[in-house]
């Protein structure tokens, strides 16, 4: 067994970087993968959404980091996943890292020893284009990029898209784009949907698994320290994720469960403003 | 961009947006986004030899020129431990600077065909 490993990263912050890597690591542990999430932001909020609080867990991803404990010491059992937890004295940990040769590569190093025990490795990126960030893309096979469909997440595909650019040049050739996800999705609103079909007509991503729609769910579930998946809260968003992960593990989607994200394909071609190959 | 050229799909709402650059070295600044690659070729050059102050147990990174101003008299050279006894830049007090080869020079020894 060794793990894939996937990065969920975007450098714009609050398109649902974390719920979207808690809540497809939760579904595909539901489907009886071993799963590993690495909280790779010094805020904290995965670990946080866990139900860990981050100013008290000891030792953390820093410690890692500054080479004061492996990275298989600092791993959480959470009742979901297994975490690797960070807190904000990981901040400091990205200007000991700046005088460092080979700096991007600290994390793939520190995961290479994890790999033969996971099916799933999920990195939460930083809402930040740092050394963290290059290390997560560097350890990577594939990149996930949570988008909420707005302007400045749209230009903020462009701007990762560019840093992949850079990553796969100079420290990861093999990263693979999986695709978008569409977060957070109001389908009622045309500029939503303009930025779907623009965003994926333009760089030609696909887009993985139905659109997650918005839920106050989603910003609640951080309090009970579980995930929505987790939790089995029936909200078309959960189905979303689940959908999501059966998508990225190769396993069949259940028009059921499309339905159920509130997306049937009729919907998803409406929205995305595809032409079905019978209708044309 | 014109509608005639325009990637079916896309909208003329969204043409302000830059678009990737292509994966290539050329026209990246060594100093800016590129500088978080510590095996970025066109990064900024790290010194030719680090130090480190016995006294003040501060390392630092000793540039050509700071190794001429280190090596100005009075000084004394121990070869066998490769320590210089001067003028620390850090503490600006007399003391045994530990040096060793830096990754500037590191590199360029390691690219030497002859080696």
């Amino acid at each position: 067994m060794t793990a894939t490993v996937y990065a969920v990263a975007n450098q714009k912050g609050g398109v649902g970087k974390t719920t979207t890597a808690l809540n497809v690591a939760a579904a595909m542990a539901e489907l009886g993968a071993a799963v590993l999430v690495v909280d790779l932001d010094p805020q904290g909020c995965l670990t946080f959404s866990l139900g860990y609080d981050p100013d008290s867990i000891e030792p953390s991803l820093n410690d890692t980091i500054v080479g004061r404990t492996s990275m298989a010491d600092t791993i959480l059992q959470h009742d979901e996943v297994d975490v690797v937890p960070a807190n904000i004295d990981l901040a400091g940990a990205e200007v000991t890292l700046l005088s460092r040769t080979g700096r991007e590569y600290l994390l793939r190093g520190e995961l290479s020893e994890l790999l033969d025990s996971y099916d799933i490795v999920l990195i939460d990126c930083a809402p930040s284009l740092g050394v963290l960030t290059i290390n997560g893309l560097t350890a990577a096979d594939e990149v996930l990029i949570p988008v909420q469909c707005e302007t400045l997440s749209h230009r903020g595909v462009a701007q990762l898209l560019d840093t992949i650019e850079d990553v796969k040049r100079l420290t990861n050739r093999e990263l693979v784009v999986r695709g978008v996800i569409a977060t957070m999705f109001d389908g009622r609103t045309r500029h939503a949907r303009e930025v779907l079909q623009d965003l994926l007509a333009r760089y030609e991503l696909p887009l993985v698994g139905p659109p997650v729609r918005k839920s106050i769910r989603f910003a609640e579930s951080p309090n009970v320290g579980a995930t929505l998946v987790g939790a089995g809260t029936d909200v078309p968003g959960a189905s979303a994720y689940r959908a999501i992960a059966r998508e990225l593990l190769a396993l069949p989607v259940d028009p059921d469960l499309a339905a159920g994200a509130g997306w049937s394909d009729e919907q998803r071609d409406a929205a995305l403003g595809l032409v079905r190959e019978g209708e044309r | 961009m014109t509608s005639d050229d325009r990637r079916p799909g896309t909208s003329a709402a969204f043409d302000r947006i830059s678009s990737p650059r292509p994966g290539t070295a050329e026209g990246r600044d060594g100093l800016g986004k590129e500088a978080l690659y510590s095996t970025s070729p066109s990064a900024a050059p790290t010194s030719p030899v680090d130090a480190w102050c016995r006294r003040c147990d501060v390392p630092f990174g000793v540039s050509v020129g700071l190794l001429v101003r280190l090596l100005v008299p009075p000084f004394l050279i121990d070869p066998v431990r490769r320590r210089v006894w001067t003028r620390c830049p850090a503490c600006d007090r007399y003391a045994w600077i530990q040096l060793r080869t830096g990754q500037a020079l590191r590199v360029l020894l390691d690219r030497d065909p002859s080696r």
